[in-house]
């Protein structure tokens, strides 16, 4: 058990070490760290012209009030706006399977996947989804009137990790697959396609679609477990499956993550 | 270059574009998603007696959110991440050194790079007015549909005259090849490629129509679901040209002031 | 003690091939004809702990995917290798921190932060204790010349500078064995000689084993008592790098300046003609004979100058390197 804490506390003081250079390195380039800044505002605003539309029709759909499709659409947003901190990491790295930087990397006592995720943090471009995604959320907690309690938001602030967790696990696996292909934008093309089913609560979706995005491909699980959490409307079931899917899901991503270092360990020049 | 050398770079875009072949099918299939989400989207809001759209009916709700996922497929660019990294990495030289038009050389390689992706997805465009007209007694129009494609031609030339413009920019933006994913998705809504805009009130379709992102999208898709008369079909096709001459005087600017930066900064 | 042994190592990539144009991009769309490259061919050899090893050969021979394979970047094809007991492509944590390599095409410092950041970071990941790491820092820092760039920004260094960073950076975990892929390509005369005069010292200081590649034969001389010539997938040659050209051992090159013009007849018959430039020319000329042979020119020739020279160490590798070329055929 200590020396878990002790590996605990080593990956956190790099973590540290890499959230301060990265911060750095933004210092040097304010240009890039605006421009960053405000291209994800034009993002942020397109997805709440979904709240727009569902606020709009003001109607419950299929059991959900508008102001609880609010909190779901604000908890997507403040979710894939904390996911865009660590992306710098994705993006880079079907570049550096290319041009071979990766080499130093697996040289290094360090966990490799550790490393790549996580070496470049991004401090501008989640902060206006952050911000957006909780006032929408607090906007519809209190419009819907649903309780305060420190179960409600323990159990809200656990799924959002949890579903941060799974948009981790579930945008890497597109960019392992760089290192079986040249070019994979094709495959991030068709990630962020199936990601953006959480631009609306999956209410709206036929019984069969929601299956898909809960159990087989659990994306539904980030935008809708936190609202219908509170809402008290989970079976005890649906609660466990919430906090199993992320850690099968990170397995899963584990197994392939090997299965790509295998073949740029044995494949590249 | 003489014109036969774009053709080549032309062809080389084709080849370039299969040589990537997952890649080919995936983005054909990416497509698919937003179509899916979209529709029951829509399904659900006019079923709750809530849709406050503008005028849209459900039947031509339907038929846009097909015709605009298409359509912004068509459209769609990519040519940019190559800019940014030959801007970046210097491999601009190569291009400066040779009796070569950089943008003239993309546009080529972007048009091949799309050829065959356009001619499936045209196919597509054609069934799904067929099938519109067959179920949805929606009219099947030939006129419309040749003026669909004349604006498509002009779409795609002012969907590469704006991205080429923003990749330019990563003359002064070192990072920006990181937002293009970003900043393309943006393009694609506010141009009309998953919802039609004026459903935001008569405010949004104003800006839709002054701005030229709507001509990359809604207006072709406007045409040939028969939302527009034919004096406005003809006033969008001036609209599609004017802006077309602005963003190429824009990129003709920023790329004599960005080669300049660039040489004298040393690439 | 050996350190490092390597038995029959084996390396095999696959690539595809396309046929030109666009007939074969449509073809190459559902099928795609894949080749095999043997980069590594049943390459053995062992080096003693403290040894400094250089690995020659030429363009694509298989050095780097070798120095890859030891430093577990790459998984062999087959064949087997043990580095202070470790298999390197196991990639335990207890071996990582045992080496280090650095590639003169690829960095590790951080490019817009000073390199004391990047060498703060690698404190950290090696977990090295602060009083250790200042003085290893301090001394590395001396050695090398660098301590007032230690706040400029990496991007900022000139290309020598900063591979001197690179190596420090390498350095500090102290590590037993340390890999240099073409540490000194594309720098300028000033910085080889800095780079190769503090790997030399370094090696005989810390008896840290150097295993080095090198396209620069005044690098391998400098810092490498023994050499290993690598071509076409194998070994071809191992021993000082002196002995290369022993295979021209029997032969030796007289240089000649006479008092007239020299002509191609009259030299012909002491051996044979290198080069002939008016009144000088250069033989090659076997051992056995060479002292009758130099009485001989001196009787027959006016000769104002006469040097007699070793067959230089270049040309031995170029042998090297062609014969590989050769039997692989």
């Amino acid at each position: 058990m200590a020396h878990v804490w002790k590996r605990f506390q080593y990956y956190l003081g790099l973590l540290g070490t890499f959230a301060k250079y990265s911060l750095m390195e933004q210092m040097e380039y304010r240009i890039n760290f605006v421009a960053g800044i405000a291209v994800e505002c034009g993002y942020m605003l397109i997805k709440l012209m979904y709240a727009v539309l569902i606020l709009n029709a003001g109607t419950e759909i299929n059991g959900l009030t508008a102001n609880e499709m609010l909190m779901c659409i604000g908890t997507y947003i403040m979710v894939t706006g904390i996911y865009m901190g660590i992306y710098p990491n994705y993006w880079a790295l079907p570049l550096s399977v290319r041009d071979g930087s990766l080499d130093m990397l697996l040289t290094k006592p360090v966990n490799t996947q550790f490393l790549v995720t996580l070496r470049k943090l991004d401090f501008g471009m989640p902060i206006p989804d952050v911000l957006c995604g909780i006032v929408l959320i607090v906007y519809g907690w209190q419009q819907e009137g649903l309780p305060v309690t420190f179960a409600n938001v323990a159990g809200f602030v656990v799924f959002c990790m949890t579903g941060w967790f799974l948009t981790y696990c579930l945008f890497l696996i597109p960019e392992l697959l760089s290192f079986w292909f040249v070019s994979n934008n094709g495959s991030q093309a068709l990630s962020s396609a199936v990601f953006d089913f959480n631009n609306t609560p999956m209410n709206l979706y036929p019984k069969w679609l929601q299956r898909i995005g809960i159990f087989l491909l659990p994306v539904f699980l980030i935008t809708n477990l936190p609202t219908l959490f509170v809402m008290g409307a989970l079976s005890p079931a649906m609660i466990a499956w919430g906090l199993i899917a992320p850690v099968l899901v990170f397995l899963l991503q584990r197994i392939l993550w090997r299965r790509a270092m295998r073949r740029y360990t044995s494949a590249s020049g | 270059m003489k014109p036969a050398g774009y053709g080549y770079v032309f062809a080389m875009g084709m080849q370039k574009a299969m040589a990537y072949r997952a890649d080919f099918f995936l983005s054909l299939a990416s497509c698919i998603f937003p179509i899916i989400m979209q529709v029951y989207l829509w399904t659900a809001l006019y079923a709750a007696g809530a849709a406050d759209t503008n005028g849209y009916t459900y039947e031509q709700m339907i038929l846009y959110t097909l015709l605009a996922g298409i359509t912004s497929r068509i459209v769609a660019t990519g040519f940019e991440n190559d800019v940014a990294r030959d801007i970046k990495d210097g491999g601009l030289n190569k291009y400066l050194i040779k009796p070569v038009h950089y943008g003239g050389y993309c546009f080529a390689e972007f048009a091949g790079s799309k050829a065959a992706a356009v001619v499936f997805l045209l196919l597509v465009a054609v069934a799904v007015l067929g099938g519109a007209s067959a179920w949805l007694g929606m009219p099947f129009d030939l006129l419309r549909l040749g003026l669909y494609g004349a604006s498509l031609v002009l779409a795609v030339v002012l969907n590469f005259s704006i991205l080429f413009s923003i990749a330019l920019l990563g003359f002064w933006l070192t990072e920006i090849s990181q937002l293009f994913g970003t900043i393309s998705i943006v393009i694609m809504v506010i141009s009309g490629g998953v919802f039609p805009l004026d459903i935001f009130g008569p405010a949004a379709a104003a800006a839709a129509s002054i701005l030229p992102f709507g001509y990359t999208t809604q207006f072709c898709v406007n045409i040939v679901n028969g939302q527009l008369t034919m004096n406005q079909i003809g006033l969008g096709f001036l609209a599609q040209l004017g802006w077309i001459a602005v963003f190429t005087a824009l990129h003709t600017l920023l790329w004599r002031q960005g080669a300049r930066h660039y040489t004298a900064v040393g690439g | 003690m050996e350190i490092i042994t390597v038995r029959d190592l084996t390396k095999t990539f696959t690539y595809s091939v396309k046929q030109k144009g666009l007939k074969g991009s449509i073809h190459n769309l559902f099928v795609r004809k894949t080749l095999e490259k043997t980069a590594v061919d049943g390459v053995s050899f062992s080096v003693e702990k403290g040894e400094a090893v250089g690995l020659l050969g030429p363009n694509g021979a298989g050095k780097t995917t070798t120095l890859k394979m030891l430093s577990g970047i790459l998984y062999p094809t087959s064949g087997s290798a043990t580095v202070a007991g470790f298999v390197p492509w196991e990639r335990r944590r207890e071996y990582q921190r045992r080496f280090a390599i650095v590639m003169g095409q690829k960095t590790q410092l951080w490019p817009d932060l000073p390199a004391l950041d990047t060498f703060e970071l690698n404190r950290r990941i090696y977990q090295i204790d602060p009083d250790a790491f200042r003085r290893t820092l301090d001394e590395l820092t001396e050695l090398l010349d660098v301590r007032s760039l230690l706040q400029v920004q990496v991007r900022r260094l000139s290309l020598g500078e900063r591979m001197k960073m690179e190596l420090i950076a390498a350095l500090l975990h102290r590590p037993e064995i340390l890999y240099l892929d073409e540490p000194t390509i594309g720098l300028d005369i000033l910085s080889q000689r800095s780079i190769r005069d503090f790997l030399h010292y370094y090696n005989q200081q810390t008896k840290t084993t150097i295993l080095l590649t090198s396209h620069y034969t005044a690098d391998i001389e400098a810092i490498c008592p023994r050499s290993i010539i690598i071509n076409h997938g194998s070994v071809v040659f191992d021993g000082p790098l002196a002995e290369v050209s022993e295979v021209f051992g029997h032969k030796k090159l007289v240089s000649i300046k006479a008092q007239r013009d020299l002509n191609a007849g009259e030299l012909g018959e002491f051996g044979t003609v290198r080069q002939l430039q008016q009144n000088t020319a250069l033989l090659e000329v076997e051992r056995a004979g060479l002292e009758l042979c130099l009485q001989q020119m001196f009787r027959v020739l006016p000769v104002v100058d006469l040097d007699v020279k070793d067959i230089p160490i270049e040309e031995g590798i170029a042998y090297f390197y062609q014969k590989a070329g050769v039997n692989a055929q």
